[in-house]
């Protein structure tokens, strides 16, 4: 038995490129930024020791640190080892190898570097930084295709032979500098704004003041509409820069690709510091399509794929962006060409009938009575006129039109490959979630839609959101889809 | 009409004493904080407030845990297992035993004393499945249950 095991030669070890040299010290100055300032306070005038030590320093941590990160691929394991002081070995399982994401700011693209993230299906990720781009592209196939390419792994090691990955791939999606037209209706230049305000409050106040100070000296004789109008129309056109550079700067260069054989995709964004993004495609679980109401203006759209073990950034989910906003005709093509199901992507939802309309159309409605409640609070307490309280009831018709949206949204549909919930929303999700990608169910049921007899049917999943909902559906309608889309699971249950 | 029946199985009877005890804490604790925010702010019906509080958490006590107990009810087949949960609305979750990641069962001081366990069983998605309150020795025989159901499907669950 002992004898018929093959030996496997130890891997050997390698280092990551040498150009990090260059970019390690740079990176250390950061992490000592304020020991290093001190340091140069501590220093009298001339060159002397401690001037001398805040150059040195960062170039020795740097190159220590260079000189003690290494990873290596075995047959099963992608390992790393680094630690400045201790040793810290992170191993990852090829096998589990879900996602391989290239990033590169700035500095690593003047000396053409990549950042490697690898994503296995736990949250903690394994990251080399950093290798050439060329390398780290042949890593990022080799470990994406591996099952085709047993070969690889040892072999690595030496002199890496590029595949031409990028040349061959089919381009899906790719950016127009004319879809940053999209870019102020998408809202992002609103939250960039708010973002701006907040983190600028404290140090801004000072020039604003008296910029104002300023400002009021000059307007006298000035009409107040006319200095209202002006402010807001400069606003309207910060928020438009602001959005305008925002889609610039994460969508410039966008690129959305598939290799030949269909086992991945590829997302290529980013104007600065660019970041490529590689999906294994049994790893993905569905699309959802999103026509937010802004975007809906200028016939705009965008879509996200949702996959497992993904986490590109904190704030979404288990899903990668296949397209940004840009014209819905583009989007809805892309997302034909992947889905393979072209009634899932097109087909007419089927409604959920009056009851949820009337459930839908009264959410907005019961907002604005609160508002008028909390208004009339006020308005008592502070000793206002009692008709300051129907103010907010001017919203009336925004929120009749904002049920009639969120009912128009609503529907679902059963394909032979997926489950189709369309969200109540003004945002307009079009969620397709694959049928074997459903690892359970939950009917949920509040005390008002027990009144209605309807229910919520949340099919649970792996990817994405993680779960995608059915709204108001009949109690009858919601098990009969359930049982249907996952057929053997719900039947033993029936009444 | 094609609806789900209730799950097969009730929670463990002592589990009302249970969810009685852990909604006397709670409006206690919120009968202190009222009591506080009163007297600081010496509100001139400070009676009135008192006796809507009393009476709000009094049926609390008396009724949430008779609803839950009526309510709260799981079953576990060879491929699946269905649970029922709520007091006010109600949740029904189905989970493939091909799917189940984790077994795990709970016991805090309260529920030792009283001789009761929790299991939850976790899947790829957010959220875990939980049947709460059984008899201790039901519950561990129906984590080792599931456990064991769980180990015999291959596949990575997602």
């Amino acid at each position: 038995m002992s004898e018929a095991v093959p030996e496997v030669p130890e891997v050997p070890w390698r280092r990551l490129d040498p150009k990090m040299l260059l970019v390690h010290p740079v990176s250390e100055v950061g992490r000592l930024a304020i020991p290093l300032l001190l340091l140069v306070f501590l220093g009298s005038g001339g060159i002397d020791g401690w001037h001398v030590a805040v150059v040195a320093i960062p170039v020795a941590l740097g190159l220590w640190r260079y000189a003690t990160t290494q990873f290596r691929i075995t047959p099963e394991h992608l390992e790393l080892r680094e630690g400045m002081i201790g040793r810290h070995v992170t191993r990852a399982r090829l096998d589990k190898v879900r996602t391989v994401a290239l990033d590169a700011g700035p500095i690593h693209r003047v000396l053409s570097l990549s950042k490697v993230k690898i994503g296995t299906g736990d949250d903690n990720r394994l990251e080399l930084n950093a290798l050439g781009t060329a390398e780290a592209r042949a890593l990022r196939s080799s470990l994406l295709h591996r099952v085709e390419e047993p070969t690889l792994g040892p072999g690595l090691a030496d002199g890496i032979v590029a595949p031409p990955v990028l040349e061959s791939d089919e381009v899906l999606l790719r950016f127009d500098p004319r879809w940053l037209l999209l870019a102020p209706f998408t809202g992002t230049g609103l939250l960039i704004a708010a973002g701006a305000v907040g983190a600028g409050s404290g140090p801004l106040q000072e020039p604003v003041g008296n910029l104002g100070q300023r400002l009021s000296d000059r307007a006298d004789g000035i009409p107040i509409v006319a200095l209202v109008a002006g402010g807001g129309f400069l606003l309207g056109i910060a928020l438009v820069v602001l959005s305008v550079a925002g889609y610039a700067l994460t969508n410039w260069g966008f690129r959305f690709s598939r290799d030949r054989a269909g086992r991945s995709w590829h997302i290529t964004k980013g104007l600065l510091t660019t970041t490529e993004t590689s999906v294994d495609t049994s790893r993905v679980r569905g699309l959802s399509l999103c026509r937010p109401a802004g975007l809906r203006l200028v016939n705009g759209g965008t879509a996200r794929a949702l996959v497992t073990g993904l986490k590109e950034d904190d704030d979404s989910k288990s899903s990668a962006q296949i397209a940004p906003a840009a014209p819905y005709r583009l989007v809805h093509d892309v997302c034909l060409r992947i889905a393979g199901d072209d009634l899932a992507v097109d087909g007419a939802l089927v409604e959920h009938g009056p009851r949820a309309a009337r459930r839908q159309l009264l959410r907005p409605l019961r907002g604005v009575l609160w508002l008028v409640l909390a208004v009339a609070v006020v308005a008592l307490s502070f000793d206002l006129p009692w008709w300051v309280a129907l103010l907010p009831a001017v919203l009336v018709p925004l929120a009749v039109w904002a049920g009639r949206d969120r009912y128009r949204a609503l529907g679902h549909l059963l394909t032979a490959h997926h489950l189709v919930a369309g969200e109540p929303k003004v945002s307009r999700h079009r969620n397709l979630l694959l049928r074997r990608g459903i690892i359970g169910w939950r009917v949920e049921q509040s005390f008002f839609q027990r009144r209605a007899g309807l229910v919520t049917l949340v099919a649970t999943t792996a990817a994405g959101e993680k779960r995608y909902a059915v709204v108001d559906l009949a109690e009858d309608r919601a098990t009969a889809l359930a049982q249907e889309a996952v057929p053997g699971l719900v039947a033993q249950f029936l009444a | 009409m094609t609806t789900l029946r209730d799950p097969a199985h009730q929670v463990s009877p002592k589990a009302r004493l249970r969810w009685t005890i852990s909604a006397v804490l709670v409006t206690l604790v919120g009968a202190a904080v009222l009591t506080g925010v009163l007297v600081v702010s010496e509100a001139p019906l400070w009676w009135l407030w008192a006796l809507l509080y009393v009476g709000g958490a009094a049926s609390y006590v008396v009724t949430m845990p008779r609803l839950r107990y009526a309510t709260h009810r799981w079953e576990s087949t060879p491929t699946a297992v269905y649970t029922q949960t709520g007091w006010i609305g109600r949740t029904r979750e189905i989970v493939p035993m091909s799917r189940v990641q984790t077994v795990e069962l709970h016991q805090d001081a309260l529920d030792r004393l009283l001789g009761l366990a929790s299991v939850s069983v976790s899947t790829a998605a957010e959220d875990d499945l939980h049947i709460a309150l059984l008899d201790h020795a039901v519950a561990s025989e129906l984590t080792a249950s599931l456990t064991a159901a769980a180990e015999s499907e291959t596949g990575d669950a997602t």
